[in-house]
């Protein structure tokens, strides 16, 4: 958001308490959102550190005063975090950076295209995904089973780019749309190819949308479990395992999970959030 | 450094037909501006000769190849655009140097010419900024220098100072001109103020609805326009144009309007006979209509008197807009003259400089 414009006259000073009033309103509502956005996240992060006597009794505290490491140290020190942990990272990594080659070129061909060859376009990436997930995984799953690609990495990335190459190139096409076509066409009269018009002017204006892009990709197939339950039996994932102790382990415990989960999360949208700047295309075009 | 030529061109866009049969020769090194009225098809023929569009009919020359064909990077043109285009994510250096770059120029050689060509537009001290951090004046110029630093056979400009206040926009048209005299390059500049078409340009071209309608000097343009669409298009404020009627015979002949008859000067009268009797529009440039008192002396005159209905006094000049019988025309009169609102102004029109069109083709008869 910019400043507000000033509207009174300057020697004429009065104070617009409506105005003020409204960013009062605003500032409590985005409280308000972030408030109960985070709470769930609040207590997941709590509950994995505390005391059991905070937590087991009728009334468990909100506010611990009691903290303990014995929740971490069991998960970290588990068998089964790090094969899970490093599959999904690699997964989700690799389904990212493959969706990221396909899409780019992809999307940005498709937003060059004429106005009703594009939708029907983007429509059908679309249809490719109106059927439900779980009814294609098990098909998928035999199919892979023969072809060898069961329980691997390279077979879980097939099944998630399935899964994130429509929403990848969607994103992507929005992206490249609000590039100016002057823009490419001063590029290709001082005598750039389309290629490299593509990597020296389109690909850095779209970084916003292409990290957006990136993020929302890397971060369902960081959390698929559908394919994931299917083809994978014996080296699961991340997400499928934090499932499995669900049913097997207490709160505190699942918590911690969850929490190391969430944290490559964090860490991922914070990489990526230096690329998501609104003032990007400012002086481009017109004075 | 090369000549253009369009040959029948036509461009259209599905019904629309932006460009109609456009045969045009630009010469070397001529700085030629395109006008005409919005959707005229202006940018649409630079497109075409950029190869940003591809033509539907015709052929295109630049020097002596065809390029119909060559793509829009192949072509050696540059161009400077009426939005500007520059690179957001590229410093005003790598702005200008995006091309030479391409080109696999020495580094040296680069470093050398971007500053050549940033000192000359007066921009060598912004070669680190980003183009958010320029004033429009400023993107402008790093606009041109990018299309200067290439050394291109054609410069190609579109409207390119559109986006300027009117002060800066006098200060980039003598740079413009400058320029052209220092680069000795084929400017083709397209614009739809006729105040920049008549003061850089060498030759004129006149577009209307996608049609060419004349190609001249600014002067032969001002003086001799083909048509009613030129003389109505050219010149400020606009020539005044009367419905009228030829009367008379082969020895004299008055031109009649509602609003006074006036008699041609006798060495046009050949030009007009076979027009006796017809409907006719007469026009007279606001320039050439006097107060009686200050007339010239060695022209044609006619006169009669008008009602002075407005003055607005410009310095060195004034306009005087009178009405006659309920017409109304303006006067660019001596500023002198004692001419007052609501009075009656004796006139005189300076007959040698009439202009006579058809009613019905609208071309010129003189
Ligand atoms: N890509 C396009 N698709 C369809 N019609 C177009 C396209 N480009 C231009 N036109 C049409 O062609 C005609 C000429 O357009 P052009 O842009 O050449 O006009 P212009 O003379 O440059 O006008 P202006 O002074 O407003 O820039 C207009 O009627 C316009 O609507
Ligand atoms: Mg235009």
């Amino acid at each position: 958001m910019s400043e507000a414009a000033p509207t009174s006259r300057p020697g004429a000073r009065r104070i617009n308490w409506g105005k003020r009033a409204g960013r009062v309103g605003l500032a409590l509502l985005v409280l308000l959102i972030v408030a109960v956005t985070m709470a769930p996240v609040y207590f997941m992060v709590v509950l994995s550190v505390m005391e059991p006597s905070e937590f087991f009794r009728p009334d468990p505290a909100y506010f611990p005063t009691k903290f303990t490491t014995q929740w971490w140290e069991r998960v970290l020190n588990s068998e089964t975090l790090y094969p899970a942990f490093t599959k999904s990272l690699v997964v989700a990594t690799v389904t990212t950076a493959i969706a990221l080659v396909i899409s780019v070129p992809g999307a940005y061909a498709i937003s060059r295209m004429a106005p009703k060859v594009k939708y029907f376009l983007i429509l059908s990436l679309f249809f490719t995904r109106m059927y439900p997930e779980i009814g294609i995984a098990l098909p998928v799953a035999v199919f892979f089973l023969r072809m060898g690609l069961y329980e691997s990495i390279i077979g879980l990335v097939f099944a998630h780019l399935i899964l994130v190459l429509p929403i990848c190139a969607w994103i992507l096409v929005g992206a490249f749309e609000t590039i100016p076509r002057d823009l490419e066409e001063a590029a290709s009269v001082d005598g750039a190819s389309r290629l490299r018009t593509l990597w020296r002017v389109v690909i850095p204006l779209a970084a916003p949308g292409i990290s957006v892009a990136a993020i929302f990709t890397w971060l369902l197939s960081w959390d698929e479990v559908t394919y994931a339950r299917f083809l994978t039996l014996l080296h699961p994932t991340l997400p499928i395992q934090l499932l499995d102790i669900i049913g097997r382990s207490g709160p505190t415990v699942v918590a911690t999970w969850a929490t190391i989960v969430t944290i490559p999360v964090v860490i991922v949208t914070y990489l990526m959030q230096r690329w998501l700047r609104a003032d990007y295309l400012a002086g481009a075009v017109k004075g | 450094m090369a000549s253009v030529a369009f040959s029948h061109v036509t461009k259209a866009f599905g019904e629309v037909i932006a460009v109609d049969d456009l045969t045009l020769e630009i010469a070397d090194k001529e700085f030629l501006v395109l006008v005409g009225p919005s959707g005229c098809g202006k940018s649409t023929s630079l497109r075409l000769l950029a190869g940003l569009e591809e033509v539907t009919t015709g052929e295109i020359f630049i020097g002596e190849r065809l390029v119909n064909d060559v793509a829009a990077k192949d072509r050696d043109i540059a161009m400077v655009f009426q939005s500007y285009a520059l690179y957001p994510h590229m410093s005003v250096f790598d702005n200008m140097a995006f091309a030479l770059q391409l080109r696999k120029m020495d580094k040296g050689e680069i470093k050398e010419r971007v500053q050549r060509a940033a000192e000359a537009l007066g921009i060598d001290n912004l070669l680190d900024r980003k183009p958010k951090q320029l004033s429009g004046g400023q993107r402008q110029r790093v606009a041109l220098g990018r299309a200067i630093v290439r050394e291109p056979a054609v410069f190609l400009m579109d409207e390119p100072l559109s986006n300027l206040d009117a002060k800066l926009r006098v200060e980039a048209r003598a740079m413009l001109s400058r320029l052209h005299l220092q680069l000795g390059t084929t400017f083709i500049y397209v614009t739809h103020d006729q105040v920049e078409a008549m003061t850089m340009g060498t030759r004129i071209a006149v577009q209307n609805a996608g049609v060419l309608q004349q190609v001249d000097t600014p002067e032969d343009l001002y003086d001799h326009p083909v048509n009613i669409f030129v003389a109505g298009f050219i010149g400020s404020p606009a020539m005044n144009l009367f419905d009228a009627t030829l009367m008379g015979s082969n020895e004299a002949i008055h031109i009649q309007t509602k609003a006074f008859q006036v008699e041609v000067p006798t060495q046009v009268i050949p030009a007009l006979t076979d027009h006796l009797g017809k409907e006719v529009i007469f026009g007279i440039r606001p320039e050439d209509i006097h107060d009686k008192r200050y007339m010239p002396v060695d022209v044609t005159a006619a006169s009669f008197v008008a009602k002075v209905d407005v003055i607005e006094p410009m310095g060195s000049e004034r306009y005087v807009y009178l009405v006659k019988n309920g017409k109304d025309f303006v006067a660019r009169v001596d500023p002198r003259s004692a001419a007052a609102v609501g009075e009656d102004l004796g006139i005189a029109l300076n007959m040698d400089n009439i202009h006579l069109f058809d009613a019905k083709t609208e071309e010129g008869l003189l």
